[in-house]
């Protein structure tokens, strides 16, 4: 079910929470109106966790993860990582980086089986990648932009990219990432599509302007239209539960 | 194998209306932009010229009135000047369309561009008409009040042959001393010079006082004063009297 919500009056959604399969976090300090939104959709199946990150609210931005972990930048306090692991379901692994580029949610873009990341990040953290998130990294550009986790969002069924992704881009993203692509653009016209809104298999969330088309567009490349939290049994049980290895 | 580039055009939806297009910083499609944004929304559609049914001339604000025909490039600056809204944006294009003259407007369709949304520029062709006004331009008004003339100068000269005057005048000829006389009238004993303006009157006073020898006065009568700018209106005359000697004279 795709859904607007806005932030204090801000409708990159995408800045201010971080939405995966196992958990979904939201930056403090907001209004209760945002926070319901997420909780009437997620409450009884996944946590909704209120954090910070080195005391700021763009957690989005700074954090990247999927359902198996969650990496966090060296910025991150003490005690907030501990509030984070005492917050999050067991199965979840933490990991704090050291990185230079350290808006994480800028530059990784991923979902449960692959990950794509900024043609410069470190080979150790593409290393840390590969390990805490147990997906296949590959490093990639977005209609020629380095920063692939704002210029386009990711989930298990499909992915929407920056609407000026060329055709050829788009079918090699494509392949390297064995889903459906679309080149759109959501609140209104804008092509920040990383930081304007959030997905996950069964729900995503968007800012108060989009308009119903690309809302429809939305729905219809992530495979949510029937979607609601009791499908996840049936359907997309494995994208939730983990392997037996 | 030969690489053969992919040349599919991409296309996503227009936010709005959901039509396919090709993607521009905006993502609408062009009809959605011109629909919330409108970037004739400073010109005016609708304005006044004023024209002079006597001498046929457009008046060009504050002062100037302009000889120029229908549908010429004089009045096309002209009507552009009128329009205010106009420096804001970028003229690419203007013309006139024919309307019939006893009308009395003129259609002048512009084509402009501005930029809208940073980075995107908006081109719209529009029409503006005019409404042909009429209104006396002070000369006419000046023509049809019989007030043709603001300074005189009345030559004379007492003497019964008028040898003198006849030199004068082959002089004033010669020098073309009589460009900016609006009239000359014949007189008993002399000619009357009737001018459109007080500078011109004075100069045919120095080029007189040049050739001969002369004794002039000046006087002017009030024709009208307003008192609020603190202005007047007057008549100028130059009484030049020319010595009552000739050549030749026996004195």
């Amino acid at each position: 079910m795709a859904v607007r919500a806005q932030f204090e009056n801000s409708n990159e959604v995408g800045v201010f929470s971080k939405l995966t399969n196992s958990y979904c976090l939201v930056a403090m300090g907001g209004s209760e109106n945002f926070y319901s939104v997420f909780e009437s959709e997620l409450s009884d199946v996944v946590p909704v966790i209120h954090i910070s990150i080195a005391g700021t609210r763009i957690i989005g931005r700074l954090t990247a993860g999927n359902r198996r972990g969650l990496l966090v930048p060296n910025s991150t306090t003490d005690q907030e990582l501990q509030h984070i692991r005492n917050s999050l379901p067991e199965s979840v692994a933490i990991q704090r980086i050291e990185e230079r580029l350290s808006a994480l949610g800028n530059v990784i873009a991923c979902n449960d089986y692959v990950a794509l990341v900024h043609p410069d990040l470190d080979r150790e953290t593409e290393e840390i990648i590969a390990d805490v998130l147990g997906v296949e990294v590959f490093r990639q550009t977005v209609a020629d932009n380095v920063l692939v986790g704002s210029y386009c969002a990711l989930s298990n069924q499909g992915g929407l990219v920056h609407p000026r992704t060329s055709v050829q881009d788009q079918d090699e993203l494509s392949s390297l990432l064995q889903v459906p692509l679309v080149a759109g653009t959501v609140n209104r016209g804008s092509d920040v599509i990383g930081a304007g809104m959030v997905v996950n298999d069964w729900s995503a969330f968007a800012g108060i302007d989009t308009t119903s088309t690309e809302l429809s567009v939305v729905e219809s490349i992530f495979k949510l239209q029937d979607a609601h939290p009791s499908a996840i049994v049936g359907k997309m049980r494995d994208s939730l539960i983990d392997n037996y290895s | 194998m030969e690489y053969v580039p992919d040349t599919r055009q991409q296309l996503i939806l227009c936010c709005e209306c959901g039509t396919a297009i090709p993607p521009n910083p905006a993502n609408m499609c062009v009809n959605c932009v011109r629909s919330i944004v409108d970037i004739t929304e400073g010109i005016p559609k609708q304005a006044t010229v004023h024209w002079c049914k006597n001498c046929e001339r457009y008046l060009q604000p504050p002062i100037t009135w302009m000889s120029c025909d229908l549908e010429s490039r004089e009045l096309l600056a002209l009507c552009l000047k009128k329009l205010k809204g106009l420096v804001k944006v970028r003229l690419v294009d203007a013309g006139f369309i024919w309307t019939e003259p006893h009308s009395r407007r003129i259609k002048v369709k512009l084509t402009i561009q501005k930029e809208v949304f940073a980075a995107t520029i908006l081109q719209q062709t529009f029409e503006v008409e005019y409404v042909v006004a009429s209104m006396m331009c002070p000369d006419c008004t000046r023509v049809m009040a019989q007030n043709t003339w603001r300074a005189k100068v009345q030559v004379r000269q007492k003497v019964d042959h008028q040898r003198t005057f006849f030199y004068l005048e082959q002089l004033i000829l010669k020098h073309n001393a009589h460009q900016e006389t609006i009239n000359i009238v014949e007189v008993k004993g002399g000619l009357d010079f009737q001018y459109a303006h007080r500078a011109h009157a004075i100069k045919m006073v120095e080029f007189l006082g040049s050739t001969v020898p002369t004794r002039s006065k000046s006087s002017e009568q009030l024709i009208s004063s307003d008192e609020h700018t603190a202005t007047a209106n007057f008549k100028f005359t130059y009484a030049v009297e020319l010595i009552p000697i000739c050549k030749d004279d026996l004195v």
